[in-house]
This record gives C-alpha cells, sequence and structure tokens, in this order.
C-alpha cells in the first residue's frame, strides 16, 4: 500500500457561497437574458449611428435648398442651429439618470416636453422672412413637409424606444414625449435645410406640427416600450 | 376610553442595518447589471420584503402584494442593464412596483380594494403595554383597521404619496421621483391623506 501522506493535501474545493439567483432569474436566462450594461451601451451606441446614417441619407436624397446663399445668419440660426441643438439636448435630457436612476425632476421633463414644439413654434414666428418674395407654400406643400419631417424623425424615435425598454421607470410618459419632440427638432432642423419655403405659416405648421406630432408619438406610443 | 395615541409623524425607519442592507442591494443591483445573475438573488433578499409590505399597503391584499412582488422582480431584472452603478436601487425598485400595481389596478377596472389583515395595524398601533392591557390592544386594533379602511378608500394618488412618507421612509424629493410629480404635489396627497386619516382617527376617539 502506498503511504499516502506522501501526496501533498489537496486544498478542498471552496464551496460556491454565492446564493442561488431566484427561479425566474434561471428560466429567464434560459430563453435569452436580459442586456447587460455593455450590451445595452453598444445597442446605443448602434442606434444613434444608425439614426445619423438615415439622417444622412434622407438629406443627401432629398438635396440641400437651392437658396442657401440668401438666408440670413438670424434665420439659419433661429430655424436651422437652434432647433438641433434643442433637439439634440432634449434626447440627452430625456435618456439621463439623474440623481436616483429614475431620470431628471419631473418638473423639469414636462417643461422640457412641451417646450419642444414652442421651440419651432417661436422661431418661425419670431425670425423674418430672409428676402422678399420667398416661396410661401400651400397646403400640398405642407403635407410634403410634415409627412416627411415625420418619417425622417419616426426611425431615430423608434430606434431610441428599442434601445431604451424597460429604462424609464418614472415619468414614462413625459420622458417619451421629450425623447420623441427631440428627435423631431433634429428631424425639422435638418429639413429646413432642404425645404426653401420661407413663409412662416408654413415653418410654424408643417415644421412643427411634426415636432408636436413626434413629441405625441413618443409620450403615448412609445412610452408603453419605454416603462418597464 | 383612552384614546389612540397613533402617532403619524414621519420619521425615519430603524438606522444602520437598514442603510447597510440598502447599500448592499445596490452592489449587488450594479454587479447584476453587469452580467452576475446570482447577484440578483441578494437584491431579491433585500428587497422582496420591503416592496410587499408596500405593495400590501397600496393594494390592500397580501396575495396580490406576492403576485406584485414576484412581477416586480422579475421586470426588475429584465431591466437590470439600465441600472447605473452608484445609484440606489430602492427608489427604482419602488417606482417599478408602483407600475405594476398601476397596471394590475387598471386591468382589475378599480375593483374596491380587499381589506386583508396585514401587519400595517401592528406597527400603526401604539404598542400594548408589557402586560398585555386587553383594552389597549383593541384600541390599537380599531385604530389600525381604521387606518387600513381609510387607506383602502382614498384615491391612489394620496395613498401611494402618503405610503412611500411615512411607511417607506422615502424622502419628499426621492418619493416624487418614484410617483413622477412634483414635490408640492406629494407634499400635498400626503397631506390630504394624513388629514384623511386624522379625521377618521377622531370620530373613533369620540364614539
Amino acid at each position: 500500500m502506498p503511504n499516502f501522506d506522501d501526496i501533498p493535501d489537496v486544498p478542498s474545493r471552496p464551496r460556491d457561497s454565492r446564493p442561488r439567483a431566484p427561479g425566474f432569474v434561471t428560466a429567464a436566462r434560459l430563453r435569452a437574458p436580459p442586456a447587460t450594461r455593455a450590451e445595452l451601451g453598444k445597442r446605443r451606441r448602434a442606434a444613434i449611428a444608425l439614426s445619423v446614417a438615415w439622417l444622412t441619407v434622407q438629406f443627401l436624397a432629398f438635396g440641400l435648398r437651392g437658396d442657401l446663399a440668401r438666408l440670413s445668419l438670424g434665420y439659419v440660426l433661429g430655424l436651422i442651429v437652434a432647433p438641433l441643438s434643442a433637439g439634440v439636448l432634449a434626447i440627452v435630457a430625456a435618456a439621463q439618470q439623474g440623481q436616483l436612476g429614475l431620470g431628471a425632476r419631473p418638473l423639469s421633463i414636462v417643461m422640457l416636453a412641451l417646450m419642444c414644439p414652442l421651440v419651432f413654434l417661436v422661431a418661425g414666428l419670431a425670425v423674418p422672412a430672409p428676402y422678399r418674395h420667398g416661396e410661401t407654400g400651400n397646403l400640398m406643400f405642407g403635407a410634403y413637409c410634415l409627412n416627411s419631417t415625420l418619417a425622417w424623425a419616426l426611425l431615430p424615435i423608434a430606434s431610441a424606444a428599442v434601445v431604451l425598454r424597460g429604462a424609464f421607470a418614472a415619468g414614462a410618459i413625459w420622458r417619451s414625449a421629450l425623447l420623441g419632440g427631440g428627435c423631431g427638432l433634429v428631424a425639422a432642423a435638418l429639413f429646413t435645410l432642404h425645404c426653401p419655403v420661407v413663409g412662416k405659416t408654413h415653418i410654424v405648421v408643417a415644421h412643427g406640427g411634426a415636432v408636436l406630432v413626434s413629441a405625441v408619438l413618443g409620450g403615448l406610443v412609445f412610452s408603453r416600450f419605454t416603462r418597464p | 376610553m383612552q384614546s389612540s395615541s397613533v402617532s403619524l409623524d414621519m420619521s425615519a425607519r430603524a438606522p444602520s442595518s437598514e442603510s447597510e442592507a440598502t447599500h448592499a442591494a445596490d452592489l449587488a443591483m450594479a454587479r447584476c447589471a453587469e452580467g452576475d445573475d446570482a447577484a440578483f438573488h441578494e437584491v431579491f433578499s433585500a428587497l422582496a420584503p420591503r416592496l410587499a409590505a408596500f405593495l400590501k399597503r397600496l393594494s390592500g391584499s397580501p396575495s396580490l402584494a406576492d403576485d406584485l412582488v414576484q412581477e416586480t422582480m422579475l421586470k426588475m431584472y429584465q431591466a437590470r442593464g439600465h441600472f447605473t452603478p452608484g445609484m440606489p436601487v430602492v427608489p427604482w425598485a419602488y417606482a417599478v412596483a408602483r407600475n405594476c400595481y398601476l397596471d394590475a389596478a387598471r386591468a382589475a377596472r378599480r375593483r374596491p380594494l380587499v381589506l386583508e389583515d396585514t401587519e400595517l395595524g401592528a406597527r400603526n398601533a401604539a404598542r400594548p403595554s408589557p402586560e398585555g392591557d386587553g383594552e389597549q390592544n383593541l384600541i390599537a386594533r380599531r385604530a389600525a383597521e381604521a387606518v387600513e379602511r381609510t387607506l383602502a378608500g382614498m384615491t391612489t394618488l394620496r395613498r401611494e404619496a402618503f405610503v412611500l412618507l411615512r411607511y417607506e421612509g422615502l424622502s419628499v424629493a426621492a418619493a416624487a421621483q418614484v410617483l413622477g410629480a412634483s414635490e408640492g404635489a406629494v407634499k400635498l396627497r400626503a397631506f390630504q391623506a394624513y388629514e384623511m386619516i386624522r379625521t377618521e382617527l377622531a370620530k373613533l376617539d369620540s364614539r
């Protein structure tokens, strides 16, 4: 019989001290484990890239407005730069976690969501036409711009709702409305780079109207996805 | 009859052990968000009793509360990737639990709440004397029942504001975030609930 003492002691395998997950965790893992933070981060970056690509392709397809050189600095700042910046800020504000992981303060979110459509309303009314006898547009123009701006905004809103599924535990409706309004502002600002109509009514109703519809769509429809 | 001495002041919960447990739950949820499934069991153990008590107070039904706790924890697990390390898990859990309750209430088309015996009565009632004074126990039980009845009869907005501030120990700011309302609105709702309960208790005293 060999001398077992010659065999060094192997430390006993430590018991797994981690408690077992509840039953549904195991079951959920068997179907499709929920995404981790890292995975969601990748999806967010992909959604942003997809949205930028979409808007770029649309813009290239529709083309730049022919009267760009005649636009005043105030017109460009008021109806393109400002809404674009406001839109991006609105999207960031909607998605931010806040101090408790429940988003920014509810009152701030509500006010920002209500302000999104107002940006185009105020800018459209306040900014004077850049030159005389410019195109003022008609009903057909209005419908065309409204539908096209909405179409431009729809993919970014939808991809945001997919990526942010279950992310808004509190204030889902207003945060989603802010998200929709933000996407609408970005789309409307970019569409203004294509649309040659300088008439105030057209800008307020068609372009601003698309922002309003985007915000309502975000709040009423996409909040069903963003709420856990 | 000696008047009930139910205290409705917004007192804080028991200190260090609970805050340590909460901090441990925050860390466990952060680990779960990174992919550690087993860490969710710690979150479950730490939060399930607290959520059960919250949902019992909202719904008035222990059995419904138990179902809603399971649903809440499942939704938290499914949304784990959205949890940011460093954030507290408790307000987030309350918000998800509240959503589950509201969905259940809508589905039930606002059926009248079922009042069942809960630990709410024991916590609300004045502590009986060590000698086990029967009259004190009776007063305490009646006061607890009055509180439960009043909570069940008030609007959801008032009830949830009151429960979060009084029983769950949340600050006004945190409760406002959970409820998606302004701090002023939360204070008002909680105060209105408090007044309703106080009125009921005063009626009890006057009998």
